[in-house]
């Protein structure tokens, strides 16, 4: 095995073992905590991490927001501010990071050990060409002088599959396509040909198709000699990139193994827990269906409360729909929707000629990447924003229009969850205001009844009495959501519309708002039309589902016959971009070589939408 | 983008002229208001300022005089040709604005090199002793500074250069010695505010990933403090001190007649206090238009200066970027803007990495 | 300047940032910031007690205040805290030195009680400062709010006009308006408010933006809240911090502007005193009698400067969107 490991918390009172000779990297019982300015407390982030990574090797670095991770890996370059102390020791090279003085370790950050960050927008400094950020940091290492520095520069671009390098150097970077800004970056920390690579999320900011190019490309740069060591929340991507993986939870690390090791007997509780939130809402369950009952993230009791009883369970979940857009027990009729956007300098086409159904106590999931229209296609439904053109009728009757008490009352009828729970909350009232402000605005019931509504709902959604006149803020992620889906809930609303609205949170509370909707939509008899960029999750929850790409639909079908039998190759594209977490890593397909990386192919949305088969729609080729 | 640049020009040109007749019909309504209307006081002379508490009477038919009375003066206004004053009939509008403008602007341009000069490196340093002593007693004294209006200084100096070690003049205008006074007593305040801006612009830029990719790639800190925040947080520097300029240049009316200065402010209070409204119809437009002069010229620089705004513009066809609020040279400059320190031009129309398709629509973005 | 309804994108959940602002990036503030809010207990706590807890820790900004309720009350108990009329003249005794009988800051040239002067042009700049920023807030609360809502052609307007506006300094608009109004108390207030609503009202307009785009604004829309209604219970509220401050900092500002129009000759009509009227006075007694000058500077002074450290203080506790000026 390529790695060894000790951590003082979970080995308590072991003294973590000397330091591996071979390894490139050897961290010992680093511990970083954060004086408060102004002379406050100190709050301990890290304490007492060790690792190693050989030669060549790849480390995932795995845990949720706030374990650690991040700071751990910063703590070994020094960039932290100044208020953070840092204790332990780091051997790179024979030297010691954390106890260097600064002008040795200058010399070991960029030239020795490269960093990749999340966001390469902000990583790249706006105002200034790729050209001085590629080669700025040769000259100062004197590796090579300006006009070899340029070749060198371009040299990497085109290592990492940046087309036209040659032009592309003298560009900035908000010239640059989202992938290729990320591409530059890790250009920018290979261009001093490093031995070991820092990458602190590089892919959680782009779409699935994007992070495969990302990935694969890391696997390439492996080829060159470059360790890495990755930071990430995605299991899927550990699994897929790395050979090694540490879990840190709140600044300890509760478990150090291989990736298949950990992957197929995790040891700790918590890695149990991670792996087993992350299989329900990162990967593709391999049976494409979605029979299987919900597994339980946590939230003891709600297994009863299943989908066990879904009114339409009994259809079974490959149910054919013969004519998708002429049934009249449709609750959402949407036909033709358009949505056109006048933004400076021209026009942008959101949402294109949409048809879409949603039937009593369906599911509908939206899936799709940024830029698809997803989110504006929810706004529509919900009459958030008015579409250009198109029909859409609510039960029968047209919902376009509404206006004025009519509309308000319709409003009662669809509900929304948003994305971010805490700015879907209103700030200055108290949890229990913003369940009963539906109510208020509604005018239903007296202040006492809506309140006692109010804390019901809350009841319902799992927050205790006693919190209930506090505010937003003092809540977790995953509360506030909960909290927000109580006030989706007050109206009783036939139709609720999630917008993404676990993909703020982490991995673990994820699983429970996914169980929770569940439960609250079987119990009330609610239908939804769920919006989402994880597959995962919508192949958990969603009946029916619809991908959607640059505003318009590729593809329709049941869930089970889309992850079963999917047809158009961006949907397969989307599939196969899924990181699984168990079997071999040949499911995800072989990496992609920078040649292809170079090329990024439109795609063609010309086609018209045929039936393929019964209830399954798929856009043809133009 | 040359031809970009002048369809820009021409369009904010056009724009310019307009906002000079709107602020010349505004000035000239408001005058009209007054007792006794615009051709009415050719024949009055100096009032003073007790009795008139009247209201305005102005019948229709002097209303109809006094708007022809307008356009003969705006006629002559296009010309430089805005006749003869009422206080001074044997001087013109244009030639005592011709007076006094070089004497403002011989102060003005001493004083934002001050300002400059002081401002930029107390507030880099402030920023980066962040949270330490230096940057606690620097951010203390520069509020305390700003707290107060230049003629107070201007009054404070007088008081102790002056009046206490007889080192300096008391007033008047005959002589450099006589610059000393006004020109630090008008870069106090620009320069609390200005430090305040760079210190906070450079913490905003300091805050960036990208500074720590930059130390990450093995820069020291000077290094990247120079090539990277320095050169990000002086960019829109360009915005502030523009109007600081403009604002010094048309004349700080307090000090110039505490200190006996024949400036701009001051030919602008005597029309006011003698009801001159040709010279107060002029001494206004004069301003109106150093000012958008100003503006139009820090907007052109700052698109050049970023890459970023340049390229927005080019998609939005060079519209105009949005501006920190602050950018009044005038008393009320305090509120709220002088110190709200991460005002600066990173605002939501020109950062071309946060152009969205409508606040609806998570998904129509459009990328850069 | 957004009329085409494009709009910043936020990242709200930032908003709950706390006013230490400080680290070299964003993730290893979340992170330190989180491992704070863990330790907090948890107890309900409204935004506006939250925000008075922070300033009440800032001890200069809070003696700056207690300062201000100060001055209020003397100038408000003037008439019995001055032993002489303002406006009482005894030419036989002009020109006293402080420390003269019965008269502590001595007298002017027309021999009136210098403390009592003070007492009553504190008196002047407060009402002044006060109400005048009043009318700014008003016109600037409905206009910013209006445009800042509706958007489309009323916000378009309203841009247009404060750009004209913007080519005024607002000493050179006051001082046109006190020129057409008069002098007399009422007309000062009013040029001195007109004047200066213009920015605020920009201020204004740039939180409603901002706030716009935050998801409980949808969120209430999804509801059925009407659109006054979201405007009022929703916006206004969360706008609350910012214009908290700005109202702070556009007391002196009024306060500086009437004692700069005095100072041109333009301020409120003697006999009633005010600071700038007095420093006008003082200023051609200076180099005989500067007491009569250094009075009034230092209680203008310092008045200038408590409201000006509470005004940072409301900042740094009330008002965490340090950015956009749009």
């Amino acid at each position: 095995m390529t790695a060894s490991f000790g951590s003082s918390a979970t080995l308590d009172g072991v003294q973590p073992t000397a330091h591996d000779p071979q390894a490139l990297l050897s961290v010992r019982d680093l511990r970083v905590s954060f004086a408060k300015p102004r002379g406050g407390p100190t709050a301990t982030v890290v304490e007492g991490v060790s690792f190693d990574i050989e030669p060549g090797a790849s480390l995932a670095v795995v845990g949720e927001s706030g374990s650690g991770k991040t700071v751990t890996m910063r703590a070994l370059l020094r960039l932290l501010p100044e208020t953070a102390s840092v204790t332990g020791q780091a051997m790179f090279g024979g030297q010691d990071l954390i106890s260097l003085p600064d002008k040795q370790l200058r010399a070991v950050r960029g030239a020795q050990i490269g960093m990749v960050f999340q966001n390469a927008m902000s990583a790249l400094n706006p105002t200034r060409t790729l050209k001085v950020q590629l080669t700025e940091h040769l000259r100062w290492h004197g590796i090579t002088d300006r006009a070899h520095a340029l070749e060198r520069a371009i040299e990497a671009l085109d290592r990492v599959g940046i087309p036209e390098p040659r032009k592309r150097i003298r560009m900035y970077p908000f010239q640059l396509s989202g992938g290729q800004r990320q591409r530059a970056m890790i250009a920018m920390a290979i261009v001093a040909r490093p031995k070991l690579l820092i990458a602190d999320e590089p892919t959680t900011a782009l779409d699935v198709t994007i992070q495969r190019q990302v990935l694969d490309l890391l696997e390439v740069l492996r080829g060159d000699g470059i360790s890495l060591a990755m930071i990430t929340h995605d299991l899927g991507v550990a699994r897929y990139l790395c050979d090694d993986v540490v879990v840190m939870r709140h600044g300890v690390v509760v478990e150090a193994a291989t990736v298949d090791a950990f992957v197929n007997s995790p040891s700790h509780p918590y890695s149990r827990q991670l792996l087993r939130a992350a299989e329900t809402v990162t990967a593709l369950d391999p049976a494409t269906s979605r029979g299987r009952t919900v597994t339980s993230t946590g939230e003891a009791g709600h297994h009863a409360a299943a989908p066990t009883g879904h009114p339409h369970q009994a259809d079974g979940p490959g149910r054919a729909r013969q004519e998708p857009f002429e049934r009249t027990t449709d609750l959402v009729a949407a036909r033709d929707l358009v949505k056109v956007f006048q933004v400076p300098g021209g026009e942008i086409t959101a949402v294109r000629d949409v048809d879409l159904t949603i039937e009593s106590g369906e599911t509908v999931g939206i899936v799709g990447e940024s830029g698809s229209g997803k989110s504006t296609l929810a706004r529509l439904i919900a009459r958030l924003i008015e579409p250009t053109t198109g029909a859409l009728e609510f039960d029968g009757d047209d919902a376009l229009t509404l206006s004025g008490q009519d509309l308000k009352a319709w409003r009662r009828r669809v509900q929304l969850v948003f994305q971010n729970p805490y700015a879907s909350l209103l700030p200055h009232l108290t949890v229990a205001s913003n369940v009963a402000e539906p109510l208020k605005v509604h005018r239903v019931g007296t202040p006492a009844s809506r309140r006692a509504r109010a804390l019901e709902l809350l009841e319902l959604v799992g927050i205790p009495e006693t919190r209930a006149d506090q505010y937003p803020r003092q809540f977790s992620g995953g509360q506030q959501q909960r909290i927000a889906i109580a006030r989706a809930l007050a109206l009783e609303p036939d139709l609720l519309v999630c917008d993404e609205p676990t993909s703020a949170l982490d991995v673990s509370i994820q699983g429970q708002i996914l169980d929770l909707l569940q439960r609250l939509k079987a119990e009330m008899g609610l239908s939804m039309l769920f919006i989402t960029h994880n597959l995962a999750v919508a192949q958990r929850i969603c009946d029916r589902i619809i991908v959607m790409a640059n505003g318009t639909i590729v593809e329709s079908a049941t869930a089970a016959d889309l992850f079963g039998a999917p047809q158009h190759p961006y949907t397969r594209e989307l599939l196969a971009s899924v990181l699984p977490i168990h079997g071999s890593r040949a499911v995800a397909g072989e990496p992609i070589g920078t040649a292809a990386l170079r090329d990024e192919p439109e795609l063609d949305l010309t086609g018209e939408l045929v039936e393929t088969a019964p209830g399954h729609w798929v856009r043809s080729p133009g | 983008m040359v031809r970009e640049l002048l369809g820009y020009l021409a369009r904010r040109l056009v724009r310019l002229v307009l906002s000079l007749l709107a602020v010349s019909v505004i000035t000239f309504g408001l005058l009209q208001l007054v007792p006794g209307s615009f051709a009415q006081l050719s024949d009055v002379g100096t009032t003073t300022l007790g009795n008139s508490s009247g209201g305005a009477d102005p019948s229709g038919q002097e209303g109809a005089a006094g708007w022809l009375e307008y356009f003969r003066f705006m006629g002559g206004a296009i010309t430089w040709d805005m006749g003869p004053t009422y206080k001074y009939p044997q001087s013109t509008v244009e030639g005592l604005i011709g007076e006094a403008f070089p004497v403002s602007l011989s102060l003005a341009v001493p004083a934002t090199l001050l300002t400059l000069l002081v401002a930029i490196p107390v507030g880099m340093l402030a920023a980066i002793k962040k949270d330490k002593p230096a940057d606690y007693g620097s951010i203390f004294v520069l509020t305390t500074l700003q707290a107060l209006p230049g003629y107070l200084f201007a009054l404070l100096l007088m008081l102790i250069l002056a009046v206490g070690l007889g080192w300096l003049p008391v007033r008047g205008w005959a002589g450099p010695e006589y610059m000393i006074i006004p020109v630090i007593a008008l870069a106090v305040q620009p320069t609390a505010m200005l430090a305040r801006y760079v210190r906070s612009s450079m913490l905003e830029a300091l805050r960036d990933d990208y500074v720590t990719a930059a130390l990450a790639k093995g820069g020291s800190t000077r290094t990247v403090l120079i090539r990277h925040v320095l050169r990000n947080s002086l960019i829109p520097l360009v915005t502030v001190v523009g109007p600081v300029f403009a604002s010094l240049a048309t004349g700080t009316v307090f000090i110039e007649v505490l200190l006996g200065i024949p400036g701009l402010g001051r030919l602008f209070t005597l029309a006011a206090r003698t009801r001159d409204m040709p010279l107060l119809m002029g001494t206004t437009l004069f301003f109106a238009l150093i000012l958008m002069l100003v503006n139009l010229i820090v907007d052109v620089v700052y698109g050049l200066l970023d890459p970023r705004i340049a390229h927005q513009r080019r998609l939005s066809g060079w519209r105009r970027p949005a501006r920190p609020a602050f950018l009044v040279g005038s008393m009320h400059r305090k509120r709220s803007d002088g110190g709200s320190t991460r005002a600066g031009p990173r605002t939501a129309s020109n950062r071309p990495d946060a152009v969205r398709v409508d606040s609806a629509s998570s998904d129509a973005e459009v990328s850069g | 300047m957004n009329p085409s309804g494009v709009q910043d994108r936020h990242e709200p959940g930032s908003r709950t940032v706390d006013a230490d602002h400080d680290g070299p990036t964003p993730t290893v503030r979340r992170l330190a910031r989180r491992q704070r809010s863990d330790a907090a207990a948890p107890r309900a706590q409204s935004e506006l007690s939250r925000g008075w807890t922070r300033f009440k820790r800032n001890r200069l900004a809070f003696a700056s205040l207690a300062f201000v309720v100060v001055l209020v009350v003397v100038a408000a108990a003037a008439p019995l805290l001055a032993p002489h009329s303002y406006s009482e003249q005894d030419l036989l005794n002009g020109l006293l030195p402080p420390l003269s009988e019965g008269h502590l800051l001595g007298t002017d040239q027309l021999g009136r009680d210098v403390f009592s002067r003070l007492l009553y042009s504190l008196r002047t700049a407060l009402i002044i400062g006060f109400t005048a920023e009043l009318v700014a807030l008003v016109i600037a609360l409905v206009i910013g709010l209006w445009a800042g809502w509706l958007g489309g052609r009323a916000e378009s307007a309203l841009m247009s006009f404060t750009d004209v506006m913007y080519a005024f300094p607002s000493y050179l608009f006051s001082v046109l308006l006190v020129v057409v109004m008069g002098r007399s108390p009422l007309s000062i207030i009013l040029a001195i408010g007109i004047a200066g609503w213009v920015t605020q009202a920009r201020l204004v307009r740039a939180q409603v933006l901002k706030i716009k785009t935050f998801e409980y604004i949808e969120a209430s829309r999804s509801i059925g809240t009407g659109g006054f209604a979201i405007a009022v219970r929703h916006i206004l509220p969360n706008a609350a911090g910012p214009l908290l401050v700005t109202t702070s900092f556009g007391i002196p500002g009024a306060i500086i502007a009437e004692s700069g129009l005095a100072l041109v000759g333009l301020g409120v009509a003697p006999p009633t005193p005010s600071w700038g009227g007095m420093i006008v006075d003082g200023y051609t007694f200076v180099l005989s009698h500067p007491y009569l000058i250094i009075a009034p500077l230092v209680l203008f002074g310092l008045t200038m400067l408590a409201f000006t450290w509470m005004g940072d203080g409301l900042r740094d506790a009330f008002d965490s969107s340090e950015e956009d000026h749009a």
